[in-house]
């Protein structure tokens, strides 16, 4: 019983309340009742996300784009997998750049052997694929000829009907010079018809090719596992050759070990040379040293995958949340401590929270150009250069911009809640306060701020996800790294792979966000001295 | 007044008045109050809700300045609020972001700032133990029950040891049983500690058990002290014994008797001068439950 009461309070603490009839029915606890909540807040729901992809499957492939067509829930699982892929390829790479000595070699073993296995499948998968391909070829013919041949014999007809009704039309035109004006009416007659009949031929021939494309894009799901599975081979292929080099002979060790030897051998000669220049090679023993450092320090360029770009973002967030929480929360507090200040604020507030990131972006970035005209050499970015985990996350002077749209956009919610909490503080408890003759500081930390803390909880909920929300605008706007940008990396691509990875990103975006916010309502609980649910 | 007191009143109010609005349409609340407190006397003012009770006892306490007249403390003017008037609010006002301990801990370290920690322990727990509540000592407010709360919200004042107890209605908002626990319990301090209390209350019974004077306030606007009902029971007292005495019964009717005299009386003045009530509504930011079990 201690057990079920301290899990509840654990699964209301952390906002995750759909799970205590489970934990009450284990208990056995009323078991009706907790079915029919079972029923309401798990199964319901999950209904519910079945029923939407099992609407989404049929409606999406009925909608053609100039991408291709709209993505099937099975598509977009299968863009998550080539993203998840792409992203353990480059770690790979990463990683195997670094190996030394025997795990570098049993690494490169193993690859050369997977390499060959490989190579030894994808011959099998291409067979395999030639032969479907010819089977389906024909079966396609043979789909298509009634299509094609229809096409062609109503082809046929329009053109020939257009060709010799114009020659004869052309004839009979040479003999009416002599004629008079009802031969002549007649003729124009006769040519009105042989316009409507030629508009009516091609009408009928385009209906038809539409039919026949219709017919040639049916596709063969046979033929589609098999180019998927060549495709899959080739690409692990590639990938392999890529990753014997980087372990082999372009990993860092093995570069490492020939600088050195030149380096050596350099030295070498600048020491016991008896006729050489001795000013030339003392400096190539310079340039080795310096090259041989180089090499020790260097990185395999890993590209920017999704995960990458997804922390970024969240660095990126969180530095506005940060940035606003700064100045919201003490501009907050003033403003419900003084009604004065308040009116001073009002309208600032009023005119500035409505502005869209969209707005504020454009000036961000202008006036943080305008403090880092030489941005590389500017002491912000060169000192957060330095830190060390921020470091791999370039931060730019886009950087920046984003995180300072997101808080200029995120900060109004915090500040609002915050004058609203402190305002609100029972009069009687300042009666407790001038009793014990506070002062102002004890007064603010001991009786003001504990009071509005759940009402600034609740502010900076808001604003994380307005600043989550803003974040992914300014990013593409800016082309600042992050989820911003591969979306609009995929959206410029515009093949039907990054259509259906754009559909990946919003699940993504969409998780982060609901994680985050319930971070925020367990830490508004936390802090929440009185018992009333928070949603 | 009914007893003279010798030498300068310990507590005093002095012709005072306190009302609302501008000057020239200014509703008094009180007005032309007078009121001598002896030291170590128990005061009871009596009156009915929407009296001025309250504000009479925010007006000992120097949370607000009268209109006019004055509030003196030992012949001196009481100017601002301090902790050697300890105020017990009616509605408990502690701290629901802490426990009981810290809510009296936080009284102690302000009043006493040369204490040592372990002082202030020893202080806190002593009071903490004074109205029986050592076991809940680190329970937040809200898992107290009322009577409980009100508990240590006397705790907290008699921790400040002030020189005067200004007991705002304190027991109205409990139940009676635990209202009768309570109030045995500030009469065994009381008796013990010896302090200059004033009671407000609506409750005769309670004013005559732990009383020495019972004063009735009439009813507002305009209120004022009348004269006093001086207590000559003996004590210690019991309630047990208390009630069968004829003094205490013939006491008890000439109060209430008095008491619903003035309620006839106001009832005639309002129905002449009808006031208009605020259009108050609760605020409440409650949303609508979305979760089940709740």
């Amino acid at each position: 019983m201690e057990i079920k009461y301290r899990l509840l309070k654990v699964i209301d603490t952390a906002g995750l309340s759909f799970l205590s009839p489970v934990v009450r029915l284990a208990a056995g606890e009323e078991p009706r009742k907790q079915l029919k909540d079972i029923g309401r807040w798990i199964i319901v729901p999950v209904f519910a996300m079945v029923l939407f992809g099992v609407l989404w499957s049929i409606i999406a492939p009925r909608h053609k784009t100039k991408s291709g067509e709209v993505p099937t829930p099975a598509v977009v699982l299968e863009a998550w997998d080539g993203i998840s892929r792409f992203h353990d390829n480059e770690s790979a790479k990463e990683e195997g750049f670094q190996l030394t000595g025997d795990s570098r070699l049993a690494e490169l073993k193993q690859a050369v052997a997977r390499l060959s296995e490989v190579e030894s499948l994808e011959v099998a998968a291409n067979q395999r694929l030639k032969e479907v391909r010819e089977s389906t070829d024909t079966e396609k013919l043979k789909i298509i000829a009634p299509f094609k041949s229809a096409y062609d014999a109503k082809s046929n007809e329009y053109r020939d009907y257009r060709k010799s009704s114009a020659a004869r039309l052309k004839e009979l035109g040479g003999t009416l010079l002599e004629k008079g004006e009802s031969e002549r009416l007649a003729y124009l007659a006769d040519m009105r018809a042989v316009e409507v009949k030629t508009e009516e031929l091609k009408a009928e021939r385009d209906a038809l090719k539409v039919e026949l494309e219709a017919a040639e894009e049916q596709t063969f799901p046979d033929l589609k596992e098999a180019l998927k599975a060549s495709t899959l081979l080739g690409e692990e292929k590639q990938f392999l050759i890529k990753y014997i080099d980087l372990v082999g002979e372009s990993s860092r060790e093995f570069k490492l070990a020939a600088a050195q030897e030149t380096l050596k051998s350099s030295r070498q000669e600048f020491l016991t040379s008896t006729e050489g220049d001795l000013y030339k090679l003392c400096g190539n023993v310079i340039k080795n040293e310096k090259f041989t450092e180089t090499i020790g320090t260097s990185q395999y360029a890993k590209p920017w995958t999704l995960p990458k770009q997804i922390v970024r973002s969240l660095f990126c967030v969180f530095t506005g949340f940060l940035l606003a929480s700064i100045i919201a929360i003490p501009i907050g507090i003033l403003c419900g401590l003084s009604n004065t200040f308040m009116a001073a604020m009002t309208p600032f507030i009023a005119l500035f929270k409505p502005v869209s990131p969209l707005v504020w972006l454009p000036i961000v970035m202008i006036i943080v150009g305008g403090f880092m005209p030489d941005p590389d050499n500017h002491w912000l970015i060169v000192a957060l250069a330095k830190v060390p985990i921020l470091k791999e996350y370039k931060i730019d002077p886009m950087f920046l911009s984003s995180a300072i749209t997101v808080a200029l956009c995120s900060l109004w919610a915090t500040l609002v809640n915050t004058a609203l909490g402190v305002g609100s503080i029972d009069k009687d408890h300042l009666n407790v306060a001038r009793v014990l003759r506070l002062g102002f500081f004890a007064r603010l930390f001991k009786i003001i701020i504990p009071t509005a803390l759940p009402l600034i909880f609740a502010g900076l909920r808001i604003s994380l996800g307005v600043g989550w929300m803003v974040l992914v605008a300014a990013e593409i706007l800016s082309t600042s790294e992050g989820i911003g940008k591969f979306v609009n990396d995929m959206y410029t691509n515009g093949s039907a792979e990054s259509f259906a990875q754009i559909f990946v990103v919003v699940f993504i975006v969409g998780f982060i966000g609901m994680v985050l916010d319930r971070i925020m309502v367990f830490l508004q609980r936390l802090v929440s001295f009185d018992t009333s649910p928070a949603l | 007044m009914s007893e003279v007191i010798t030498g300068t009143p310990f507590l005093e109010l002095d012709g005072v008045a306190i009302g609302f609005g501008p000057e020239k349409t200014r509703t008094d609340i009180l007005r032309d109050v007078n009121l001598e407190v002896g030291e170590n006397e128990f005061v009871a003012i009596i009156g009915f809700s929407g009296s001025g009770k309250s504000t009479l006892v925010s007006l000992l306490a120097g949370l607000e300045r009268p209109t006019e007249g004055e509030v003196r403390m030992e012949g001196v003017e009481v100017t601002r609020p301090g902790p050697r008037r300890g105020v017990m609010f009616q509605s408990y006002s502690l701290l629901p972001w802490l426990s009981v301990f810290g809510n009296i801990e936080l009284a102690v370290k302000q009043v006493f700032p040369s204490f040592s920690s372990a002082e202030v322990r020893k202080h806190v727990d002593r009071y903490i133990e004074m109205v029986n509540l050592t076991d809940a000592c680190d329970k937040a407010p809200h898992e107290l029950s009322g009577g409980m709360r009100q508990r240590v919200s006397l705790a907290r004042t008699l921790a400040m040891q002030p020189d005067v107890l200004l007991l705002d209605e304190p027991l109205s908002a409990l139940d009676a049983l635990t209202r009768a626990v309570l109030q045995d319990e500030i009469l065994q301090i009381w008796e013990k500690e010896k302090k200059t209390v004033v009671l407000i209350t609506n409750d005769v019974d309670e004013a005559i058990l732990l009383a020495d004077r019972i004063i009735p306030l009439t009813m507002g606007p305009e209120a004022t002290l009348a004269d006093a009902f001086p207590v000559d029971l003996k004590r210690p007292r019991d309630r047990r014994t208390l009630t069968d005495q004829p003094a205490y019964q013939r006491l008890k009717a000439e109060i209430t008797s008095y008491l619903v005299g003035l309620n006839k009386e106001a009832r005639k003045l309002r129905s002449k001068t009808l006031v208009a009530m605020p259009e108050v509504k609760p605020r409440d930011f409650k949303l609508p439950s979305m979760m089940p079990g709740r």
